[in-house]
C-alpha cells in the first residue's frame, strides 16, 4: 500500500508537532514567569511578616517559602493550557523553519482538489519532516534578568530578616517589680519577731514605727503614680506645626448672599462722582483751616519776632558796651584818639571794600573828616535806626506773608479742583525794601543812612537809589559804619545796585543782597570774602539758634537761660562781627516758618510741598549760599545779575 | 471589431514554467549584461500581462533590453520614441484615403507601432499627455480606437516604457492614473565593473551574440496562466492588503513614514500586483503557494510608483523605495 505523496497527513503532524512543541514553549516561559513573580511576592511578603513581627520563620514565613513553588506550576500551567490554533502553529513553524508558508499553505487548502493544491500539498509533504521542539524553545535567557534580579531581592529581604530577626520568640516583657519596700518590710518584720522573741519590746515598737513610714511611702508612691499617669494621659499630643490647618472664612457663596442686598454695592458712576468730590474736598482747605493756618504763621512771626526783639535788644546792649568802650578809649590822649581812628578807618576800609579803601587813603583829609564824625556821631541814634530797620524788615515781610497766605488760598484752590493754577509763576515781589526805602531815605536825611542801609536793595537801579544793597551793612556796628558822606563810594566800590532785598525766587540775583550785607557788616575789604565769613559765622551759630528755636515751640526755656543764652548769642555775633539783625531775624523767621509748615499735620500734601518749595527757595542762608558760590565763580570784572525779583515756583 | 484568434495554451507545469522563464533569461543575457533584477522584473511583467516602466540615465541598455525580451519571446517589436511633437495617430495609427485599381477611393487603416506584441515607449515623459493618454488605452484596455473603430492589439502585449530621471525640462510627467497602469517600476541601474568588462568584451570584439527565441506567446499566456493558479493563502493576502493600506495616510494604524511623507497611497492595483507578482516568484521558487517573503521580495517593483510622496517627502529628498522599506518593517506577517 502506498501513501498518497499528496497527502495532509504529514503536514497535518507537523503542525501536531508545532502545537505541542509552542505549547512546552509556553509551559515554560510560564513556569519562569511565574518563578520571577513567586520570587517577588516572596520578598513581598518576607517584609510583610518581618514588619508584622510574625512569629518564625517555618510559621510566620511558610506562605514566603510557598509562594514560589506555588506561582511555578501555576505559570506553566497556564502557558499550557493557553488556546493555540493549529494554523496559528504552523504558521509559525513556516516562519521558524522558512519553510515560506507550505504547512501553513496546505494546511488551508487540505481539501482543495485542484492540481496546483494537490502539487502544493506534495511540495509541503516534503518539508513537513521538520523537528519543531528546537524551534520553539523556552526563552531562558532573557528571563535569566528577571531571575537574578528577583532572587537578589528574596535573598536580600530574607538575609535582612535574618540577619535583625531569627525568628525566635520575641523577648519576654519585662516584669513588674514588686512593690518595692516589700522586702524591707519582710525583714522588718523577721527583725521584730526576732526583738520579740529576745523580749526586746521597745526595739519591736521602733521597728513597727518603721514599717508604718515604709507603708506611708508606699502609698504615697502609689499615689504619686497613678497622678503621673492620669496627667499623661490627659496631655494631648503636641500638633504638628505643619499639620495645623490654616481656616480660612468661606466665601460667601452666592446662595449665601442677601438677596435684598442691592446690587448697586458695586463701584457706580455716581460713586466715582461721589469719590471725586470728597477728595477735592479734602483737598481744598476751607476757610476756617486757612484762617487757622494763617494764626498760625502770624503766632509763629510775632513768636519769632518778639524773640528777634529780645535778641536783638541783648545784641544792641552788647554792641553798645563795645562801642562805649571804645568811646571811652578815643575820648583819652590825642595820640591814642589818632590811633584809634585810624584803626577804625581801616576797619572801614573793609567794610567798603578795596576801592573805598583806596579812595580813601589817598584822601587824608577826608579820612580825617570821616573819623571826626563817626566819633561825634549819636551812637544811640544809630542803635535805633538798626533797630527801626529790622523791625521795618519783619513788617515788610509779615506785608509779604500775608499776600502769600493770599496767593496760597489761590493756588492750593484752583490746585485741587484740577484747574490750571493761574498764580503759577507769577512773580511775587516782597514790597518791604521798597517800604523800607523811603523810611530809610528819611533817616539818611537824618545822618542814619549807615543803619538804614541794612538788608536794603533798590529794584530801580543804581541812577535811582544810589545806596546799594551791599552798602548798608555797615549797620551791624554802629560805630563802624562809613559817614555818610561817603555812602556814594561804599556803594561803588561793593554794592550790586538794583539787587531786592528778598527776592521770592531762589535764582534771583536778590538773594546776594542779605549776603551783601552780612559781608559788609563784617568789615571784610571784599564782598566776596564777607560772604564767606559771614557764611562761615552762621555756621557757627547754626548751634546756639536751633538751640534757640527747639525752645520756641515749647517755651520751657526760662528767662534766665534765655537771657544768658542770648547774652552768649549777641557777645558771639558781636564778637564775631556777625551782628547783622536784618539777617538773623530773617533766618529765625525762615527756620519759623518752616517748622511750622513741617508740624501742621492738617496741611495737605499739596500746600506742604508748595509751601515748603516755596520758603526754601527764598530762604536768606541759600540764597547767602547761592551768592556766595556765585560770587566764588564769577569774576571781579563780571557783570552783576539782574536786578528784577523772580516768579513765583 | 477585429480580434486576434487565441491559440490554445499548452500545459505548463511549475517545473516547466521554471525552465521556460530561466531560458527566457539566458536568451536575454546573451546580448544584455547584468541587470538581472530588471530582467527577472520586466519578465515577470512579461508572464502577468502587465506594463513595466524603467527609470534610468540614458546609455544603460534600456532599448537594447526591451528590444532582446522581445527576441527571446519571438514576439514582434516596435519602438516609439516619444517627443513633444507625437501625435496619438502616430502609436496607434490611422486611416488614410487611398485609390483602388479601380479607381475607388476608400480608406485603408494604416496601424501604428501599438500594434506589436511588446512596445519600447522610449522617454515616455516627453510626449504630450493627450498622446500619453493614447498609450493609456493601449496598456490597460489592450485596444486603440481609431476614426471610431476599436481594435483589439495582439497578445500577449506589453509595453516597455523608459524615462529618463535627470532631464527634466520640457517633460511631461506621467500623471498617477497613468503610473498605476505599470505593473512595475524599475529602477535601471549603471553596470558594475564586472558587468562593464562584460559589456566592452561583448560589443568591441567581431563575435556579436544575438538573442535566440526561447519562448513563444501561447507558451508565455500558459506561463500567466499557470501563475495566477498559485495557492496563495489568506494570510499572504491579507499581508499584501496591509502593505497597500500602510501606505495610506488618511487611514488608521499608518506608520509614521507613512503620514509624514505620503501625499496618496498605493491603488488596488498594487495589491493585485504584489500578489500576482508574488505567484510568479513562488514558481520560480519552485513552490506552488506563494508567501510572506514574495509579497515582501517584489514589494518595492510594485509599490514604488504608486506611493505618491507629499511636498515635505519631496523637498526632503525621500526615495520612494525608503518609504516602501519602512512600510514593510511596520507591517507584521
Amino acid at each position: 500500500m502506498t501513501r498518497d505523496p499528496a497527502s495532509i497527513a504529514p503536514i497535518a503532524a507537523a503542525a501536531a508537532r508545532a502545537v505541542r512543541a509552542w505549547r512546552v514553549q509556553r509551559a515554560g516561559t510560564g513556569a519562569v514567569a511565574g518563578l520571577v513573580a513567586g520570587l517577588v511576592v516572596a520578598a513581598a511578603l518576607a517584609v510583610f511578616f518581618e514588619a508584622t513581627a510574625t512569629d518564625g520563620l517555618l510559621t510566620g514565613h511558610l506562605p514566603t517559602v510557598l509562594a514560589p513553588l506555588l506561582l511555578v506550576p501555576l505559570g506553566a500551567l497556564v502557558g499550557w493550557l493557553r488556546p493555540l490554533p493549529t494554523a496559528r502553529a504552523a504558521h509559525e513553524l513556516d516562519l521558524r523553519a522558512g519553510l515560506e508558508d507550505r504547512i501553513s499553505t496546505a494546511l488551508e487548502f487540505a481539501d482543495d482538489p485542484s492540481p496546483m493544491a494537490r502539487l502544493q500539498r506534495i511540495d509541503a509533504a516534503a518539508v513537513a519532516d521538520v523537528d519543531a521542539a528546537p524551534l520553539f524553545p523556552v526563552p531562558l535567557r532573557p528571563a535569566v534578568p528577571w531571575l537574578v534580579a528577583a532572587l537578589l531581592l528574596l535573598l536580600t529581604t530574607v538575609g535582612l530578616g535574618l540577619t535583625f530577626d531569627l525568628g525566635g520568640a520575641p523577648p519576654a516583657p519585662v516584669a513588674e517589680p514588686e512593690t518595692p519596700g516589700d522586702d524591707l518590710l519582710e525583714a522588718i518584720q523577721l527583725e521584730k519577731e526576732r526583738l520579740l522573741q529576745a523580749g526586746d519590746k521597745e526595739g519591736a515598737r521602733i521597728l513597727d514605727d518603721m514599717a508604718r513610714e515604709v507603708r506611708k511611702i508606699q502609698v504615697r508612691r502609689q499615689e504619686l503614680k497613678r497622678r503621673i499617669a492620669e496627667r499623661k494621659a490627659k496631655e494631648p499630643d503636641p500638633p504638628a506645626a505643619d499639620e495645623e490647618p490654616i481656616e480660612l472664612p468661606p466665601p460667601p457663596s452666592p446662595s449665601q448672599r442677601d438677596p435684598d442686598e442691592p446690587r448697586s454695592k458695586l463701584i457706580t458712576a455716581e460713586d466715582l462722582d461721589a469719590l471725586e468730590a470728597e477728595v477735592v474736598e479734602g483737598l481744598t482747605m476751607t476757610d476756617a483751616q486757612m484762617g487757622e493756618l494763617t494764626s498760625k504763621l502770624f503766632s509763629g512771626t510775632r513768636a519769632a519776632k518778639a524773640l528777634n526783639e529780645e535778641f536783638h535788644h541783648h545784641v544792641e546792649h552788647e554792641m553798645q558796651a563795645t562801642v562805649d568802650a571804645q568811646n571811652f578809649s578815643e575820648y583819652g590822649t590825642g595820640e591814642s584818639q589818632q590811633g584809634q581812628f585810624n584803626d577804625r578807618m581801616n576797619n572801614m576800609d573793609m567794610l567798603g571794600g578795596q576801592g573805598a579803601q583806596s579812595a580813601r587813603l589817598n584822601n587824608p583829609s577826608d579820612i580825617e573828616s570821616q573819623g571826626n564824625d563817626m566819633i561825634t556821631r549819636d551812637l544811640s541814634a544809630e542803635s535805633q535806626a538798626a533797630h527801626d530797620s529790622a523791625h521795618d524788615q519783619q513788617h515788610s515781610f509779615n506785608e509779604f506773608l500775608k499776600d502769600f497766605v493770599k496767593d496760597m488760598q489761590g493756588t492750593v484752590a484752583e490746585a485741587a479742583m484740577g484747574k490750571k493754577a493761574k498764580k503759577k509763576g507769577k512773580e511775587v515781589q516782597v514790597k518791604g525794601p521798597n517800604a523800607m526805602a523811603d523810611k530809610r531815605d528819611a533817616q539818611a536825611e537824618a545822618g542814619f543812612e549807615e543803619m538804614g542801609d541794612m538788608k536794603r536793595s533798590n529794584s530801580d537801579g543804581p541812577s535811582e537809589e544810589p545806596m546799594g544793597g551791599d552798602t548798608g551793612s555797615g549797620g551791624g556796628e554802629p560805630g563802624e559804619g562809613p559817614p555818610p558822606d561817603d555812602l556814594s563810594n561804599l556803594q561803588s566800590s561793593e554794592g550790586e545796585p538794583g539787587e531786592d532785598a528778598i527776592a521770592i525766587k531762589g535764582e534771583s540775583s536778590g538773594g546776594q543782597t542779605s549776603a551783601g550785607a552780612s559781608g559788609a557788616g563784617t568789615g571784610d575789604p571784599n564782598a566776596a570774602g564777607g560772604r564767606s565769613s559771614h557764611l562761615q559765622g552762621l555756621a557757627e551759630l547754626s548751634g546756639p539758634l536751633d538751640e534757640v528755636l527747639g525752645q520756641l515751640g515749647t517755651g520751657s526755656l526760662p528767662p534766665e537761660d534765655r537771657k544768658q543764652l542770648f547774652d552768649r548769642l549777641a557777645r558771639h555775633k558781636v564778637q564775631a562781627g556777625l551782628a547783622s539783625e536784618a539777617d538773623d531775624v530773617l533766618l529765625d523767621y525762615f527756620a519759623q516758618a518752616e517748622e511750622l509748615i513741617a508740624d501742621e499735620e492738617q496741611l495737605s500734601p499739596l500746600f506742604r510741598d508748595y509751601a515748603t518749595l516755596y520758603f526754601d527757595s527764598i530762604r536768606p542762608g541759600r540764597k547767602a549760599a547761592r551768592s556766595a558760590g556765585s560770587a566764588d565763580e564769577r569774576s571781579p570784572d563780571s557783570p552783576a545779575p539782574g536786578s528784577d525779583a523772580s516768579a513765583v515756583p | 471589431m477585429n480580434a486576434h484568434p487565441t491559440p490554445p495554451l499548452p500545459d505548463l507545469t511549475p517545473q516547466q514554467f521554471r525552465e521556460v522563464f530561466g531560458r527566457i533569461e539566458d536568451s536575454v543575457h546573451r546580448v544584455v549584461v547584468g541587470m538581472d533584477d530588471v530582467v527577472r522584473g520586466c519578465l515577470m511583467g512579461v508572464v502577468a500581462g502587465g506594463n513595466v516602466l524603467l527609470e534610468g540615465v540614458p546609455g544603460l541598455g534600456k532599448t537594447l533590453l526591451v528590444k532582446s525580451i522581445g527576441e527571446a519571446l519571438s514576439l514582434s517589436f516596435a519602438r516609439i520614441q516619444f517627443t513633444p511633437d507625437l501625435m496619438p495617430a502616430d502609436i496607434t495609427g490611422t486611416k488614410l484615403v487611398v485609390e483602388d485599381e479601380h479607381g475607388g477611393k476608400r480608406f485603408e487603416l494604416h496601424k501604428g507601432p501599438v500594434f506589436h506584441h511588446v512596445v519600447l515607449a522610449d522617454e515616455v515623459n516627453r510626449a504630450t499627455p493627450k498622446t500619453q493618454s493614447a498609450m493609456l488605452e493601449a496598456m490597460q484596455e489592450r485596444q486603440v480606437t481609431i476614426l471610431g473603430e476599436t481594435l483589439k492589439l495582439p497578445a500577449p502585449f506589453f509595453v516597455v516604457a523608459t524615462q529618463n530621471p535627470l532631464e527634466m525640462d520640457g517633460t511631461y510627467p506621467l500623471p498617477e492614473a497613468q503610473l498605476d497602469r505599470f505593473f512595475f517600476k524599475l529602477q535601471v541601474d549603471f553596470p558594475s565593473l564586472e558587468d562593464l568588462r562584460s559589456i566592452l568584451a561583448r560589443t568591441t570584439t567581431g563575435d556579436t551574440p544575438t538573442v535566440e527565441p526561447a519562448c513563444d506567446g501561447p507558451t508565455l499566456l500558459a506561463m500567466g496562466k499557470l501563475a495566477r493558479d498559485v495557492m496563495v493563502k489568506q494570510a499572504v493576502t491579507d499581508y499584501a492588503i496591509r502593505l497597500v493600506l500602510a501606505s495610506h495616510p488618511e487611514l488608521d494604524g499608518a506608520p509614521d513614514i507613512t503620514t509624514r511623507y505620503v501625499r496618496y497611497g498605493a491603488s488596488p492595483r498594487a495589491a493585485q500586483a504584489l500578489l500576482l507578482a508574488a505567484k510568479i516568484r513562488a514558481l520560480l521558487e519552485g513552490r506552488a503557494n506563494a508567501s510572506h517573503d514574495d509579497v515582501a521580495a517584489i514589494a518595492r517593483p510594485a509599490l514604488r510608483h504608486r506611493v505618491i510622496l507629499n511636498f515635505e517627502g519631496e523637498a526632503e529628498g525621500i526615495p520612494a523605495d525608503h518609504v516602501v522599506d519602512q512600510i514593510l518593517k511596520s507591517v507584521p506577517r
